[in-house]
């Protein structure tokens, strides 16, 4: 087995890892954010004062790279209300629903469960009927990866089940606590991409879930575990593929260029929800992690506000001062306890930071050390100095496109410099110049 | 809906940083430069530490001096001069009058650093600018080598000028522990190279650099000759420059290929200068002149990105 080149070690930090999935009390109203995915914007089907059933659809998706949203609470439509998106950062139209506690659930009618009899075309339609998005963090349609092009030929899915960022620990406690499911999941998978063989990939810092995967899949022909070293970004879909494969995604392209489907071992859950009991993606599990003491890994419902969650499990959030959806490495750091959990949130952080002087930074000291690290063979040192002088001529000769932001280089950088940040920036430059 | 009572702080991802900075970085060649001045007290006498201690003051005073003159923050705290300050001190001569310090360490900071906007910008080797300054201003006194309380001519000048002379050279135990005529710091390879593994150890420069550079000169040496090659590749500054300058980061290529292609350029210019030209040492002039290489280098040594077939 390869290794990827590059990538860092940071504290792990696993602490709510011990926690069992546990589930959640509903809040009163859910905010379903109409962008929960990349694509298009799914268009909202109910209007104000509609009453809406636990699993109903609310907006429909939108083209061929959208997702359709669903209700996980029943209860009446209160409208259509402008709410912070955790990821575009800025106030977005989100369906608004007052439960009215019954949690009345639409009839589910798990039609497909002998998914063998049906075409993978029929099965790819239902689970884009049922809303499922990649859950790893990139809420890219799942429908979209398992239909590739009549060209494309898939041999390998893998379940991602690295789970590299520190901190979470949503996707160890699936594979401890739904490991059937999930390899459930990947079957399915393999059947609509007609693949020869799945894998699951894990870390090796998790070895509780290893063995109830490897106890799992002694009996399942085609699927094999493999156990990869745990390194700071192992779950990045191309670093996976190199590390498992030892294939090169090209650049642009997707791992279905190198006849590979990566799928998050949540979004196999999702899956196999979906075709055995019909249920679309409503709920995921989160982590509540950080410089807290109610830690855990929740079901909890797409659409529950931050504020909520704080107030449902009783968090004492007095002393923190920065709230982050997702990982430490990737994720978003919000404004406000005013934000609704999306599809792709793995999970909340609270975190308590020493002081503002953490974002000063100095002039890069060429030490080169960002250049080692970085997962994707970049130079991040010049893209940093360039995109601070804005030569945009000179960033775009070091492909900022390729950059994957892990943020393994601003985590290395000893000059404290917010490269990865500074590429982000550079990337919507180039786009919105390109367009000029 | 009610107003939310707190704002949180927000900043671009990551969230967690590696714990260390440009200081420890600096802290940690100075600890990796302590043995040689340590030993340099003890052979050549306490003047060598006035010399240090001059260097190192000058250094600071020189960088506040920028400092109020660019009114900017000040950055004797990055600790960057002291640095200067020291590999300056250790390139010196031991008797060297502690004025021609002070205008050298002066212009190491100015002229060598800060003219070009401070600490990263630098395209030379601060230390060598000053040392190549009072090298060819004060050619004298920079030529004036004294030990044991006599002015006696390094091994590198000896086999160079005075070949009859050679059975004055020290043998190759004494050479390796630092006891013989030579600027401050560089003689003692033993200490050198403690700094050597405590830098790699703490993964500030990459281990084969130096190597690359004495095996360079060391080849060229048995070409030229085989007989003295230990006296040429343990005296003089190729322990000082290949450990502490050619893997100083500021001024050398940042890909390893660059670093190789650099150690390799500065081995050949070495010896270039050193058997053919007119001085006996040639690292200070050969890392210069490869310092103005360094961009081009690093033009042509951009690495395969991931995804792509070439």
């Amino acid at each position: 087995m390869t290794r990827f080149s590059g990538g860092i070690h940071p504290k792990e930090k696993k602490i709510a890892k011990l926690y069992r999935i546990q589930n959640i009390q509903y809040p009163q109203y859910v905010y379903l954010h109409l962008s929960q995915h990349t694509g298009k914007p799914a268009v909202p089907i109910v209007k104000e004062k509609d009453y809406v059933l636990r699993g109903q659809k609310v907006a429909q998706s939108d083209g061929l790279i959208s997702a359709c949203i669903h209700s996980p609470v029943s209860g009446q439509v209160v409208g259509i209300k402008d709410v912070l998106h955790p990821v575009i950062c800025k106030k977005l139209p989100a369906v608004v629903i007052e439960s009215d506690g019954k949690f009345t659930t639409i009839e589910l009618k798990p039609k497909y469960k002998e998914y063998h009899r049906f075409s993978p075309q029929e099965l790819v339609g239902y689970i884009k009927e049922c809303g499922i998005v990649g859950l790893g963090g990139a809420m890219f349609p799942t429908d979209v990866k398992l239909s590739p092009p009549k060209d494309k030929v898939i041999d390998y899915v893998i379940a991602n089940g690295c789970e590299c960022e520190p901190y979470l620990t949503s996707d160890d406690r699936l594979m401890q606590e739904y490991y059937d499911e999930i390899i459930e999941g990947l079957k399915i998978a393999m059947y609509i991409l007609d693949a020869l063989k799945g894998i699951v990939v894990v870390e090796d810092n998790k070895p509780d879930a290893i063995e109830k995967i490897k106890r799992k899949i002694e009996r399942t022909p085609n699927v094999e575990l493999r156990i990869v070293k745990t390194k700071y970004p192992q779950g990045a879909e191309k670093q996976l593929i190199q590390t498992v494969l030892n294939r090169e995604v090209p650049s642009g392209g997707l791992p279905m260029d190198v006849g590979v489907v990566v799928q998050n071992v949540a979004t196999l859950k999702a899956i196999y929800d979906a075709i055995f009991k019909g249920l679309p993606l409503i709920e995921r599990v989160v982590t509540i992690s950080g410089d807290i003491e109610r830690l855990g890994n929740f079901v909890v419902p797409i659409g529950m506000m931050v504020k909520d969650v704080v107030k449902v499990l009783n968090i004492n959030i007095s002393d923190v001062n920065k709230i982050i959806f997702g990982g430490p490495m990737m994720g978003i750091a919000q404004e406000s306890l005013e934000v609704p959990i999306i599809k792709g949130t793995s999970g909340i952080l609270f975190l308590r930071t020493v002081s503002n002087k953490e974002y000063e930074y100095y002039q890069c000291v060429r030490c080169g050390k960002c250049v080692y690290v970085c997962p994707m063979k970049l130079m991040p040192n010049f893209l940093s100095i360039y995109i601070e002088h804005q030569k945009w001529g000179k960033v775009e000769k070091y492909s900022p496109f390729d950059c994957i932001e892990c943020g393994c280089c601003s985590y290395i950088c000893i000059a404290k410099r917010p490269i990865v940040a500074q590429i982000k920036y550079a990337k919507t430059i180039l786009t919105t110049l390109v367009k000029k | 809906m009610e107003k939310a009572d707190k704002l949180y702080i927000v900043s671009p991802a990551p969230h967690v940083r590696k714990e260390h900075s440009i200081q420890t970085m600096m802290l940690d060649t100075i600890l990796a430069l302590l043995p040689a001045g340590v030993v340099s007290v003890i052979i050549f006498g306490v003047y060598s530490l006035g010399i240090i201690f001059t260097s190192v003051t000058f250094a600071v005073l020189s960088e506040i001096f920028v400092n109020l003159l660019r009114r900017q923050k000040f950055t004797v705290s990055d600790l960057s001069c002291i640095v200067t300050g020291l590999l300056f001190a250790y390139t010196l001569p031991p008797r060297l009058p502690l004025v021609i310090v002070i205008i050298g360490i002066f212009v190491a900071i100015v002229f060598g650093k800060h003219i070009y906007g401070g600490l990263g910008y630098n395209p030379f080797n601060p230390a060598l600018i000053g040392r190549a300054f009072v090298h060819i201003a004060f050619p004298q006194q920079m030529g004036n080598f004294t030990f044991d309380a006599v002015s006696t001519a390094t091994p590198l000048t000896i086999l160079k000028h005075f070949p009859e002379q050679v059975h004055l050279i020290p043998d190759v135990s004494k050479l390796i522990l630092g006891n013989y005529s030579g600027s401050l710091g560089e003689t003692s390879v033993v200490c050198l190279l403690i700094g050597y593994f405590y830098l790699v150890l703490k993964k500030h420069i990459n281990p084969f650099v130096p190597w690359v550079y004495i095996t360079t000169v060391g080849l060229i040496t048995i070409l030229h000759d085989a007989s003295h090659l230990w006296i040429y590749l343990l005296s003089g500054g190729l322990f000082l420059g290949g450990i502490f300058m050619i893997t100083d980061p500021v001024t050398t290529p940042v890909s390893y290929k660059g670093k190789i292609i650099f150690a390799v350029g500065c081995g050949l210019l070495t010896s270039l200068i050193r058997y053919w030209g007119s001085y006996p040492e040639g690292v200070c002039f050969s890392i210069l002149l490869m310092n103005m290489l360094t961009p081009l280098i690093d033009e042509y040594t951009i690495r395969k990105k991931f995804g792509y077939k070439k």
